[in-house]
């Protein structure tokens, strides 16, 4: 019990990352997913190198860059810094999902909806993101789960969260077996959490639009 | 090229034992994980019994719920409690390949059931037992059918050795931390140990688009 109760010192913290890094990445992949699909060949293909370049670069590389070489121009925190580096990182993958979601969208009611007569804003406003978003919840809530996994990598530039504090006192009791299955039990409750809201807001939100 | 990039192109260089114990590090995770996964995939086959089903379900989503990070510590620092003793590079591979097992269990149990039924039922009407008829027939074409979504996951697999600088394994991230500090400018060989990692991850996401082409082909 006195376990849990050290491990869970670092709860806060790790949301804070995860749900901060989840809100960036949501911002950024707006103008990421509208550069994807540019009417500009070149604009299409720098920006998916651009994506694709971000993906291809570890997470805790990013960590590294964002704590310790961009602190040549302005300082960060840890929490700051993972927060960055994880923001980028989701920016790029919740900007497939974007385009995922758009690209599922059948042609049809594009054409559907021109027909009518409907402007090209109320066509996106009202026919087409209604539909791209349902289509999105799911995968975006899969990426929110592997996002949250990966804010244990910013106990490695020092933030206070839950991986740091059962490390911290593996250091003091030795008893790694136990505070690492504490802390592996706080993660895997988490998933499986956001999977349930997952699966309750994608339900909802089909019912929605249908 | 000389000095052109300034200290850019010395890293390269030394970092190229860093970049090649990454991948061995990659490597022999897979080598381990994936025979785990198809274990996996076998145990949680739906006709298994639940005693047999439900703690193997519960071994791969420990796997696939807890973070890479959090289960190499547990390896390095949990088995000493266990009167087993292991090195940085066998806990990062140890944690990694069971990683590999639990998240490939799903991708193996995905193509185990896209390989049609008239190949199960014709391999038992020729007399085939069923594990030979597993192993001969549903399974060779399973894989085939997976190839792309498992060179996906060794790519991932690959970025993730990058943790194992957690336990003081010499790979590469490891090695642009030390120059990083010891050059006391974290930048360029950080840099430089991305380009590394992104050059590796792209050309296997490129091979794995090629194999998808050839798999959709045949």
């Amino acid at each position: 019990m006195h376990y849990i109760e050290i491990v869970s010192n670092g709860i806060q913290q790790t949301l804070v990352i995860g749900f901060s890094a989840f809100a960036m990445g949501l911002v950024l992949a707006v103008p990421l997913v509208c550069l994807r699909r540019a009417p500009n060949r070149v604009v299409r293909l720098v920006s998916a190198g651009v994506i694709e370049l971000i993906r291809a670069i570890p997470p805790l590389v990013w960590l590294f860059i964002c704590y310790f070489a961009i602190s040549e121009w302005i300082v960060l925190s840890s929490m700051q810094a993972a927060i960055l580096g994880l923001g980028v990182i989701t920016g790029a993958y919740l900007s497939e999902v974007y385009r995922g979601a758009l690209n599922s969208v059948a042609v049809g009611q594009w054409e559907a909806a021109q027909s009518l007569g409907l402007p090209p804003a109320t066509v996106y406003v009202r026919v087409i993101l209604p539909q791209a978003f349902v289509a999105g919840i799911q995968p975006a809530f899969t990426y929110g789960i592997s996002l949250l996994k990966d804010t244990s990598l910013a106990a490695l530039i020092g933030a206070t969260e839950i991986t740091y504090w059962a490390l911290r006192e593996t250091r003091v009791t030795f008893d790694g077996l136990q505070l690492f299955a504490v802390a592996g039990a706080f993660y895997i409750g988490f998933s499986l959490i956001l999977g349930w809201v997952g699966d309750f807001v994608d339900s909802k939100a089909t019912k929605w639009v249908a | 090229m000389g000095d052109v990039f300034g200290p850019f192109d010395d890293y390269f260089v030394s970092f190229l034992p860093g970049l090649g114990y990454s991948a061995a590090l990659a490597a022999a995770s897979l080598v381990i994980g994936f025979p785990l996964g198809i274990t996996f995939a076998l145990l949680i086959d739906p006709k298994r019994h639940f005693l047999v089903k439900l703690p193997s379900r519960v071994v791969i989503e420990c796997g696939r719920g807890a973070s890479a990070l959090v289960i190499v510590y547990f390896t390095y620092y949990g088995l000493p409690s266990l009167g087993v003793r292991v090195s940085g590079a066998a806990a990062a591979i140890g944690a990694l390949a069971f990683a590999t097992g639990a998240y490939t269990s799903v991708i193996f149990r995905a193509g185990i059931r896209a390989v049609d039924a008239g190949q199960g039922e014709a391999a038992a009407s020729l007399g085939l037992s069923r594990a030979k008829a597993l192993r001969l027939v549903i399974l060779p074409q399973a894989i085939r059918i997976v190839t792309p979504a498992l060179i996906g996951f060794s790519v991932i697999i690959f970025q993730y050795t990058s943790v194992a600088f957690a336990v003081a394994v010499p790979e590469l991230l490891s090695r642009a931390y030390s120059a990083g500090a010891i050059a006391y400018d974290y930048g360029p060989p950080l840099y430089v140990a991305g380009t590394l990692y992104a050059i590796v991850g792209l050309a296997a996401l490129w091979l794995m688009h090629d194999v998808e082409r050839r798999v959709r082909r045949a």
